[in-house]
């Protein structure tokens, strides 16, 4: 081989190994919301409303209607991020589940079964007995801590009992990650009351940063209200400018560009989508050093499964149960979730 | 004994103590959960780590868990004391980890692209489709100006539209409308699932019982339109636990008398579906449904009757028999149809769905039928008319001399103008009369010279079809499909009533009167000649038109990013052909038997691609190709007499392209599309009495050339969440752009006369085809040109809208016989020129206002066509309506109310034409001889000048009341 050949091929590797040795591996997590849609089992539970979701109830919920529910919403949790990371979402917020043992029923679906999510549950207040949860990964997060914090009532009014913010705090890629789960009062109840919720969050926020500063927040939820609504921008707080976040108090709403650029929501009303089921971040996830856990990026969750594909309702979430006809679907509401991104060490 | 032992130590209740501790460190772990196996019972473990497990039935497995270890099962089969050690959740190292793991070239950062955003742009929720054909229904508005055949209904996948006429009769669902609610509705070119959607779009009914609404549904309503009351109910149970749904509605329309005077309505509806979810995957639906109806039928008049009558809605078709009304045309329509669809979920994203239905349809209308000398018996016969005898608008007669002179003519005027305005009896059919005539003609041995017939066009039609849909993944989909459909049409008229007589021989009398009583040409059924016909006989006409389609088609759909595009296509065999059951004495050799089959392959295509490029903006551009087989019934020359197809029949034609913009501003929602729409080879056929031939007359139109094409707008701007207002509306043009080719055949006449007649040489001698000029003429019976501005307003439950709504550019249905180049001809409207000028140019006898006024054709002097311009058209003015509706929905417990009036045409307008068509009877009598035809003197009743004319509804209301319960 001559002198001039070994050079070239001496240099090429060089070349090679230089960009090879300069390439960085990150890793991505992916943190979903998903509102269930009333997922009821077909047995009474003692002091809750659930008397419609029983065999004999005006929903006729039996146990073929419950199981055809757990195959449909497993397939979408088993889904959930796989666009971007084959090993699926690492913490999924849901709502609207009844108690302890659907989620279990859930979970041992042939689709989530070897997946391995553990369940974070505490019972509420509500009076149908639907409440927030937390399926995670123990792969990519490690629960520490947990707890129900109540949603304080104005003059101690109960008239309208709802859902408190679920906590669940622990360790992600070594850093201390909170999520906070909620679904605030329907559209029922006047904005005042979801913008007073919106406050008390942030008052859960600014109480976790305390406790553990320098950590990060992610909350989460139906929040009945669209990212342009009062209990979220003035409320809650959340700008929707990358550049409006100055500090790690501040929150930033991914999901504003999403509605009012890209025009897809996660709920469909009168031919106008809302969305309704965001998730916020503080500031600490904000930056460009992805040394540590850093926002990535953000999405609606979009399926033709998803979708009602025939009939009047055409484009619409297929819901489970529409007009009094059981759809055999999955929510009227479709899920969300954001990706967090950090470089891995060598 | 050791097993006995084994199996009582098994069965025993025992209590199990133990301690939680930490594996590593052995600290005891306070507030460990230990739970029994699937159960939620067990215990917490004290401040020291340690519990009891009271009252267990072993072997059992427990699972114990604590926040932060890992969870562990724990399988007890003894009562012996346990020391459970939990380790802690471990971190994992991030080897291996290539399922959330990437590099940084893999790492796409552009999410903005991945983000799916989907459409929901459909039928449904097209801010003018959606809305069009509601408001501007008063005035049978047509969008798009296309006939009926070119919108698609399907029921489960089936294609309903009546295969011998194309259009979709919506008798076959009347009264079921809780019934058949859930429609889905697709425009051309919108990927949809169960099949081919041609330029008038398509919907789809699903009739399948586990979609309706569990529950019961009333409605009871009340209007004065042409019935006056209606009842439905509805029953579904929805899916039951044994996998079983049903639902079934049955209805009921009345009205003794409806609006117009002299019609009656009487229908009762009923529907019935079942359905089995055999399994997960699997499906059965069966429904069966029908609507038999009887109701009797107005027809539109002349302006000079509707005058006389002092209304616009005067009704010619009935008259008092013994004082009581009776109309002579009757409808009796009951289309039973039953559909069995069976459907397959093979995966999540994908489903075969095949169904297969049968309709027999008995459709007939009664009309009056007279032989021999016979007057005729309709009350707006021309004759009765006072304008039949003299002509207010000639000039030359209209004068005071000429009335000084010829003073009779106002007698005989005003005798007639009396005999019309004194009694409303003199202006309706005189059913007592007929009887009597018929009296006396059998008194004299003679048979019925009145009689009312029934014309009956019944239908058995199987129908099967087969979809396979599949959703590939998020970026392409596809639906696939066969579609097959064997329809027999019966057509025949039989004896309704012999009207007091009872005698009638089946002859054909306007043959009769030209070949005389004993010729063959006057047999109806030469196998049968003279036969004596009773009730319910079958006479005149007996035969069967036997079509059978083939269609196999496909849909694709790429959806990426911003941007969706689908394209479409299918391929169809059409086959056609009448089979005679009687000889028929004007053509002995090709009426009885088959025909032979006509073939046709047509094959369409279509592709549309829509930009989404961000929140609130859909910009769609499609455009399509169609050749499709002609309609069954337009393809004979004269279906009753004889097999003869049309000429030159071939695939119809039809070239479309469309663009619109859908946009979401603020408030303001909306959309703005505009379409061309070609059309060639089209056939359209008439039917009417020919003065000139005394005979009656069926003309064929084919190589028929139109153009479609307009701007469609419709705004929603959302002033309050309880305010809106609205505005939609129109702009178009649908017209006639060659002269196409005719085809003329009289009844009565045989081969050798009727060739005579259909030929035009032009005047330098030239034999040509015969033609119709038609060039520029409008599409009628649609206003191409309607507008609306509304204003919607909720509170409190209650929904308030007005509608303003304004029409014009309707166009009369032009009479095809005035127009042949054969009539101008002979009415000698085919010019030469009388002079040239020296720069070359030819000037003709006739003025341009006369020609365009009367149609002509201009030649020159070698015999070269020049222009043809077809006699004018007329266009109603235009004019506008207002439209009301008020309504509450009330929510009790578990049931609802919801009430609804509706007021249409507020200001009662009653002078609104919403159609009409000109008489083919000429203005003038005409002597032959040896074949040639010249023009006589005028008659003083002018046909070309009373046209029949349809007007919208007066002042109307519509209460609905639904309950849910």
């Amino acid at each position: 081989m001559s002198r001039r050949f070994m050079a070239v091929l001496v240099a090429m590797l060089a070349i090679v190994l230089a960009t090879t040795a300069q390439q960085k591996k990150y890793a991505l997590y992916g943190v979903a919301f998903y509102n269930l849609e009333n997922l009821f089992d077909t047995c009474h539970d003692y002091g809750k409303n659930d008397w419609e979701f029983l065999p004999n109830g005006s929903y006729k919920w039996t146990g073929q209607k419950y199981r055809a529910k757990l195959t449909n919403l497993s397939r979408v949790l088993s889904e959930l991020c796989t666009s971007k990371i084959k090993a699926g979402a690492s913490i999924i917020g849901v709502s609207e589940v009844e108690n302890r043992g659907v989620l279990e029923d859930l979970l041992r679906q042939p689709a989530l079964r070897d997946r391995g999510f553990k369940i974070m549950h505490i019972d509420g207040p509500d009076r149908r007995g639907v409440e927030c949860a937390v399926l995670y990964n123990p792969r990519f997060f490690q629960l520490t801590d947990s707890c129900l914090v109540p949603y304080v009532y104005p003059n101690n009014d109960t008239t309208h009992i709802t859902r408190g913010f679920l906590v669940a705090t622990g360790k992600m890629a070594g850093e201390t990650l909170h999520v906070v789960v909620n679904h605030w009062p329907s559209r029922a109840a006047e904005s005042a009351v979801r913008e007073r919720a919106g406050v008390q969050l942030r008052a859960v926020k600014d109480s976790l940063l305390r406790a553990y500063p320098g950590s990060k927040v992610i909350v989460m939820g139906d929040l009945n209200d669209d990212p342009n609504n009062k209990s979220v921008t003035d409320g809650l707080g959340a700008v929707h400018r990358i550049k409006d976040v100055k500090n790690n108090n501040d929150m930033y709403n991914p999901f504003w560009d999403i509605l009012y650029s890209k025009g897809q929501g996660t709920l469909l009303y009168n031919g106008k989508w809302n969305l309704f089921d965001q998730i916020i971040i503080s500031g600490a996830l904000i930056g460009t050093d992805r040394k540590d856990i850093k926002y990535f990026s953000s999405e609606v969750f979009v399926r033709d499964y998803l979708l009602q594909q025939d009939g009047k309702y055409k484009g619409s979430p297929l819901r489970t149960h529409a007009g009094g006809v059981w759809l055999n679907g999955y929510s009227d509401h479709l899920p969300t979730s954001v990706y967090l991104i950090k470089e891995i060490a060598d | 004994m050791l097993l006995v032992l084994n199996v009582a130590i098994a069965s025993a209740q025992s209590d199990v103590l133990g301690v939680v501790v930490d594996a590593q460190t052995g600290q005891p772990l306070a507030g460990a959960a230990l739970t029994i196996a699937h159960t939620t019972q067990g215990t917490i473990a004290d401040a020291n780590g340690q519990f009891r497990l009271s009252a267990l039935t072993l072997p059992t497995d427990i699972v114990v868990s604590y926040i932060g270890y890992q969870e562990q099962t724990v399988h007890i089969s003894s009562a012996e004391p346990l020391r459970i050690a939990l380790a802690t959740a471990e971190l994992y190292s991030d080897d291996d980890n290539s399922d959330f793991t990437f590099t940084e070239s893999q790492l796409d950062d552009d999410s903005d692209v991945s983000q799916t955003v989907t459409s929901v742009l459909s039928g449904n929720n097209d801010p003018y489709a959606s809305k069009v054909g509601y408001l501007f229904s008063a005035m049978r508005f047509r969008v798009r100006a296309y006939e009926n055949q070119y919108s698609q209904t399907y029921i489960n996948g089936l294609l309903f539209n009546d295969i011998e006429r194309g259009n979709f009769n919506y008798a076959l669902i009347g009264g079921m409308n809780d019934a058949t609610r859930n429609q889905e509705s697709v425009s051309h070119h919108e990927y949809n699932h169960f099949g081919l959607n041609n330029i008038g779009g398509a919907s789809n009914i699903n009739t399948r019982a586990s979609q309706f609404a569990t529950g019961n549904k009333l409605t009871v309503s009340v209007c004065n339109r042409n019935y006056k009351a209606r009842a439905m109910y509805t029953y579904a149970t929805g899916l039951l636990a044994n996998g079983w749904a049903f639902a079934g509605s049955v209805g009921y329309r009345w009205a003794n008398e409806g609006v117009i005077e002299g019609t009656f309505y009487n229908s009762l509806s009923y529907f019935l579906s079942a359905e089995k979810h055999i399994n997960d995957k699997h499906s059965i639906s069966l429904a069966t449904f029908g609507a038999p109806t009887e109701r009797a039928q107005q027809a539109a008049s002349t302006e000079e009757a509707y005058w006389l009558a002092n209304s616009h809605y005067y009704n010619p078709n009935w008259g008092y028999q013994n004082g009581e009304k009776r109309n002579a045309r009757i409808v009796n329509d009951y289309e039973p149809t039953t559909i069995i669809t069976w459907d397959w979920d093979a995966t999540t994203d994908s489903r075969l769905t095949v169904s297969g239905g049968f309709k027999y349809a008995l459709y007939s209308t009664t009309a009056l039928g007279w032989a021999g000398d016979a007057y005729d018996p309709r009350p707006d016969y021309y004759k009765n008319l006072p304008s039949s005898v003299f002509d207010v608008y000639d000039e030359t007669k209209n004068n005071g001399e000429y009335l000084a002179q010829n003073p009779y003519f106002i007698d005989q005027y005003n005798t007639l103008l009396n005999h019309w305005t004194s009694d409303k009896a003199n202006r309706q059919i005189d059913w007592d009369r007929m009887y009597y005539v018929n009296s006396v003609s059998e008194a004299n041995g003679g048979e019925a010279l009145y009689y009312q017939e029934r014309r009956h066009n019944n239908q058995a039609a199987g129908l099967l079809s087969a979809t396979w849909k599949h959703n590939v993944n998020q970026h392409h989909k596809y639906t696939a499909g066969i579609f097959g459909n064997a329809t027999r049409g019966m057509h025949y008229k039989t004896m309704a009533d012999l009207l007091g007589a009872s005698k009638y021989t089946d002859l054909d009398k306007y043959s009769v009167n030209d070949y005389g009583a004993k010729s063959n040409e006057a047999q109806n059924d030469m196998r049968h000649p003279n036969r004596q016909i009773g009730v319910d006989d079958k006479f005149g006409y007996n035969y069967n038109i036997d079509v059978l389609k083939a269609r196999a088609w496909g849909q694709y759909q790429f959806a990426y990013g911003p941007l969706t595009a689908n394209a479409q296509l299918g391929v169809e065999a059409t086959s056609i052909e009448r089979n005679g059951k009687m000889q028929n004495g004007r053509a002995p050799h090709n009426s009885y038997g088959k025909s032979g089959k006509a073939q046709f392959v047509g094959s369409e295509v279509g592709a549309s691609v829509t930009y989404h490029p961000g929140a609130n903006h859909y910009i769609s551009v499609g455009g399509g190709y169609a050749a499709i087989a002609p309609q069954a019934r337009n393809s004979f020359v004269s279906a009753s007499i004889q097999n003869n197809f049309v000429n030159n029949l071939e695939l119809e034609k039809i070239l479309s392209g469309e663009a619109s913009y859908q946009f979401r501003i603020a408030n303001l929602f909306g959309k703005v599309s505009g379409y061309y729409t070609q059309f060639a080879d089209q056939v359209e056929q008439t039917a009417f009495y020919n003065d000139q031939q005394s005979t009656f007359t069926y003309l064929t139109m084919s190589n028929i050339e139109k153009e479609h094409y307009g701007i469609e707008v419709a705004l929603n701007y959302q002033i309050l969440s309880s305010l809106s207002v609205h505005a939609i509306g129109t702009v178009a043009d649908a017209k006639y752009t060659n002269n196409p080719l005719a085809q003329i055949s009289y009844e009565g006449m045989d081969y050798n006369e009727v060739q005579k007649l259909n030929s035009y040489t032009t005047p330098s001698g030239e034999a040509e085809q015969l033609r119709v000029v038609a060039e520029n003429m409008r599409v009628s019976g649609t206003p191409l040109t309607a507008l609306n501005f509304g204003i919607n307003y909720n509170i409190n439950g209650w929904f308030f809208e007005a509608n303003i709504n304004y029409y014009d550019r309707i166009y009369i249905a032009f009479s095809p016989y005035r127009r042949l180049t054969s009539t101008y001809k002979t009415n000698g409207r085919v010019y030469t020129p009388s002079s040239v000028d020296n720069l070359g140019r030819l000037a003709y006898e006739v003025t341009k206002a006369d020609i365009k006024e009367n149609g002509g054709l201009l030649y020159d002097n070698s015999g070269q066509f020049v222009k043809s311009y077809a006699a004018h058209q007329e266009r109603f003015s235009g004019d506008y309506m207002i439209d009301l509706s008020v309504g509450k929905n009330i929510r009790l417990r578990r049931k609802s109310l919801s009430i609804n009036l509706s007021v249409n045409n507020l200001t009662n307008n009653t002078n609104m034409r919403t159609g009409g068509y000109e008489q083919n009877r000429d203005d003038y009598y005409y002597s032959e001889s040896n074949g040639i035809y010249t023009k006589g003197e005028g008659k003083a009743y002018r046909f070309s000048r009373n046209s029949k004319y349809y007007y919208a509804n007066s002042l109307n209301a519509f209460l609905n009341i639904g309950f849910k319960f």
